[in-house]
């Protein structure tokens, strides 16, 4: 009998098993050190599930939840497929404004024309999202955001640039970023992404309303 | 790099109400799941808010999903083992070695006035020496519950493979754990005859 399967027999409930399945896994463990060393792990680690868990301290949550928010975060990976399907498929299904802007080859920024751009109330705040597709992986590329106009970023305020390196993966990489609306002069947030020699540049403009 | 993608994500309830929404409903199952990974109140509360800090970039997928709960566990379970120095309280080490370190006396703290605080302790310990596979592995599927298959989803890896895995952590921790007894008894002996 294999050790594992006589380990499993020996620490499942005994109306999964037989009772020969139960009495030939108790002879092997009775000859294999490992297996009692198993199942005697087995056993501590099912005892500590009941073991009480102290509690968190309190506003734990809230901390976690600032800490997600209140920062730029790193440039996540994510697969093709899922940008085409929830990107795409669902920004048409539901409407929701959506640009589609395709970039000279690099080094190189997108013209004016085709600069994308929104608009946004005083004090408004809105999750304004970058995505690259990259078809290999850029290992400690820079990022590069800088503001001008009356914006800023929620959970950086004062800040008008921020710069930071990360590693993108292959496909396409999303950077979220919590735009806040200062005045209602607008103005523009530019995002770098630099490796190497190469630069590839991000322009959004931001329109006051009011 | 091919074409550029940018997306306004729309007005309403704003990115962080959503996510906070998605998650604190979960808040409770990761932070156990954390603790039982971590064994510290605090390395739990760090490795939780690791894991929003990951995912709320991803909020769009997040919410997508019938599942959130076991997609943030696999969150979770990467980032505690592909972190190289958080939540590492200890390097792992040779049987041999743990056995001769774990033999020299060391005064009795006042977690061991119980048998309960010993067993606890010693188990602390042994668990701190397994790999961290191994430790999000045994947290997982012996403590948690989580089955084999279910395990397969979150970590890709064959259900043979897994199965593998987890006799070979059963059978190293359960070793540890009888180190852990042997050094508990030799600091006891000690103790008595100093």
């Amino acid at each position: 009998m294999k050790c594992e399967r006589a380990v499993e027999l020996l620490t499942q409930s005994p109306g999964r098993s037989t009772a020969d399945g139960r009495r030939l896994a108790a002879e092997h463990a009775a000859t294999c050190e490992d297996c009692r060393s198993a199942i005697e792990a087995v056993h501590r680690l099912r005892g500590e599930s009941l073991a009480r868990v102290p509690a968190p301290r309190t506003g734990a949550f809230e901390r976690a939840l600032a800490a997600a928010t209140s920062r730029p975060a790193a440039v996540t990976a994510r697969p093709r497929t899922f940008w085409a399907g929830i990107g795409v498929g669902a920004a048409l299904a539901a409407g929701l404004a959506i640009a589609v802007v395709s970039f000279a080859p690099w080094p190189g920024t997108r013209s004016a024309s085709s600069m994308p751009r929104i608009t946004m109330a005083l004090n408004e705040q809105r999750d304004v999202s970058i995505s690259l597709a990259t078809p290999e992986a850029l290992m400690d590329a820079e990022i590069h955001v800088v503001l001008s106009g009356a914006i800023g970023l929620s959970g950086f305020e004062g800040q008008r640039e921020l710069r930071w390196r990360t590693d993108l993966d292959s496909g396409v990489n999303q950077l979220t970023l919590p735009v806040v609306a200062l005045g209602t002069s607008g103005g523009q947030l530019l995002v770098e992404v630099l490796h190497g020699a190469k630069r590839r540049t991000f322009v959004v403009d931001i329109r006051g309303l009011g | 790099m091919g074409m550029a993608i940018l997306t306004v994500i729309p007005g309403g309830r704003t990115a962080q109400q959503r996510f906070e929404a998605l998650v604190r409903p979960h808040y409770a199952v990761l932070y156990r799941t954390a603790y039982r990974l971590t064994r510290s109140v605090h390395d739990a509360e760090d490795l939780v808010q690791e894991v929003c800090v990951r995912a709320y970039p991803r909020l769009d997928e997040l919410a997508q999903l019938d599942n959130p709960r076991a997609w943030l566990t696999c969150v979770m379970q990467r980032v505690f083992i592909d972190s190289t120095r958080r939540y590492e309280r200890s390097h792992v080490e040779s049987l041999e070695t743990t056995r001769q370190e774990s033999l020299v006396s060391e005064a009795p703290g006042l977690a061991e006035q119980t048998d309960e605080a010993q067993k606890s302790r010693r188990l602390d310990q042994a668990w701190q020496r397994l790999d961290k596979d191994q430790r999000a592995l045994l947290a997982l599927h012996d403590i948690e519950g989580y089955s084999l298959a279910e395990l397969t989803e979150m970590t890709g890896l064959k259900e043979g493979t897994l199965k593998s895995r987890l006799h070979r952590a059963r059978v190293k921790l359960g070793k540890l754990l009888r180190y852990e007894e042997m050094a508990a008894v030799a600091r006891a002996e000690a103790g008595a005859a100093s």
